[in-house]
């Protein structure tokens, strides 16, 4: 009997196969989204643009793999279970987020070129996605320090399309507003059990008013040093965990 | 012959729904073109996407070419080919659909995919999937699953939406196909697409399998034929009017082997399974 590992053939072969059966969709795509950028390149427009195509893309290659004909022709398909997985997180996050880095290249260029040969004006290249910059007053003097937030980014909105990865298999209807929804219902339970463990175990009378006010108070010295390590490690397995449990569902994905 | 398909004691229902299947029992072997028929909402379809792994038993247990179809093994997808009803809407052209999915069939044949494709009268020029007919898409997945050379071959009503023509030259793409490696199971409503192409028959009725026997077994041990009125004779096990008379089948005590009326021997062990497994065993 044949091991079931994963091959790296298998996985450019599915990625492949997308791309092949979805080119049309994906000029489309892209092309409104360097349409979008040409005429906005303001960061946050940016951001906000990754992370709303990216649910967008990402529930709509769930819906298209795994329901009805599509789904028994996806399913069929002889690569295993963590290849199929691991090709759609490559297409809704890596692949996703770069070519958004990539047309907004394109929109940013093409937007300095229009200027140039249309009104004559020199206007420069907006390179600073991810350069955040923070102002700090300290005595008369204005500190200025900017950071580089790309990683940071990165993680989120692969955490973003995890989450919704997650949804699209669990939900078959109305997957973005199931999953939001399902999202603030865990989010409330972990706010109510942060809630207890402040009131009861720690005794700490302060309370941001985040939604996950531990994530806030990281940094709060009335912490215990346990719950800092907790916080630090979570915040590493939290991906890996909704991409495992991503896996086990579609394992479990009838069609 | 290899064992292909082993079922023992298979039950399943849909969420919140009536048994559809009940103590379902199936053994096939490798070497068979196998026609499987059966009343709407038997459970057909249904046992095909529980071969194929893609829903799950509530009780009993499935083995398909070794692996349990759950886990969806590749090894197990390598050599399975499932054609349902509905055809996979691609957008692919004929080379592009060659070249996307062909990788997956390590014993893909290319020249068979072709020559199958010309015997539909299919043009294989770079044309869109789009652009061809219902009846056409559904000869292109057929050649295609034909050219995975696939150990488990399962077609869903293949010859929905074909014409006279591609029906014959279907029937005998299936039977050149079939050889003693492979197993080929056919769902249908239309028994007369299955006569001359099938050697085994698996009748469905009551959600569970009541007949599983040989063409060759079959016309052994029973005799059909057409009379012109109704007859009252011992060897006699079931008669009834058709539009060319009165079609009846006989235990065949002759020796003589007489041509299999599919529907005729469904619609008797319909009436009377009993009877008529009597006779067979």
């Amino acid at each position: 009997m044949m091991k079931n590992k994963v091959d790296f053939r298998q996985i450019n072969l599915l990625i492949q196969r997308y791309m092949f059966e979805n080119w049309s969709k994906e000029v489309l795509f892209w092309s409104i989204i360097t349409m979008f950028f040409t005429v906005l390149d303001n960061r946050y427009f940016v951001i906000f643009v990754l992370f709303i195509s990216g649910i967008i893309y990402s529930v709509r290659l769930h819906k298209e793999l795994m329901n009805g004909t599509n789904g028994i022709h996806f399913m069929m398909i002889p690569a295993t279970q963590t290849e199929k997985l691991i090709s759609n997180i490559f297409l809704n996050t890596v692949y996703h987020f770069f070519m958004i880095l990539f047309s907004y290249s394109i929109g940013n260029v093409l937007v300095i070129l229009l200027y140039h040969v249309i009104l004559k004006i020199n206007v420069p290249v907006n390179w600073d996605l991810f350069q955040v910059t923070n102002n700090t007053f300290a005595d008369g003097y204005i500190l200025v320090s900017s950071r580089n937030v790309f990683w940071q980014i990165f993680g989120l909105f692969a955490f973003s399309q995890a989450i919704f990865t997650l949804g699209s298999l669990y939900f078959k209807n109305n997957i973005v507003a199931k999953t939001i929804l399902s999202f603030i219902f865990i989010g409330f339970i972990f706010f109510m059990v942060q809630l207890i463990l402040f009131k009861f175990l720690w005794d700490i009378k302060y309370l941001s008013n985040a939604l996950f006010p531990i994530l806030v108070m990281i940094n709060d010295a009335t912490l215990p040093p346990i719950v800092h390590k907790i916080i630090t490690i979570g915040s590493y397995i939290t991906l890996p965990y909704l991409w495992v449990v991503s896996y086990f569902r579609l394992k479990e994905k009838e069609v | 012959m290899r064992k292909v398909i082993d079922i023992r004691n298979l039950e399943f229902h849909y969420y919140r729904q009536e048994k559809l299947l009940n103590n379902l029992n199936l053994k096939l072997k490798s070497g068979n073109i196998h026609g499987l028929i059966g009343k709407n909402g038997e459970g057909k379809t249904t046992l095909f996407k529980l071969i194929c792994g893609l829903i799950f038993p509530i009780k009993g247990e499935i083995e398909v070419l070794e692996y349990e179809p759950r886990k969806r093994h590749t090894g197990m997808l390598n050599h399975v080919y499932f054609l349902p009803e509905e055809i996979y809407p691609t957008k692919l052209s004929i080379l592009n659909y060659e070249r996307v999915y062909a990788p997956f069939y390590p014993e893909f044949s290319s020249g068979s995919f072709y020559k199958y494709l010309n015997e539909f009268s299919i043009d294989t020029k770079n044309t869109n999937f789009e652009k061809f007919s219902y009846g056409q898409k559904k000869k292109i997945m057929i050649a295609f699953g034909l050219a995975t050379n696939a150990k488990l071959i399962l077609m869903d009503e293949p010859t929905n939406g074909l014409d006279i023509p591609s029906k014959r030259q279907f029937r005998r793409m299936i039977s050149s196909v079939s050889n003693k490696d492979n197993c080929i199971i056919i769902s249908t409503h239309q028994v007369f697409d299955l006569e001359n192409m099938v050697d085994n028959i698996i009748i469905m009725d009551e959600h569970e399998i009541i007949f599983n026997e040989l063409i060759t077994s079959i016309t052994n041990k029973l005799q059909f034929k057409v009379s012109k009125k109704r007859e009252k004779n011992d060897l006699i096990l079931y008669q009834e009017e058709t539009a060319k008379g009165v079609g009846q089948i006989l235990e065949n005590k002759t020796g003589v082997e007489s041509s299999l009326d599919i529907e005729l021997l469904f619609n008797a062990l319909l009436f009377d399974c009993e009877r008529i497994k009597t006779v067979l065993d």
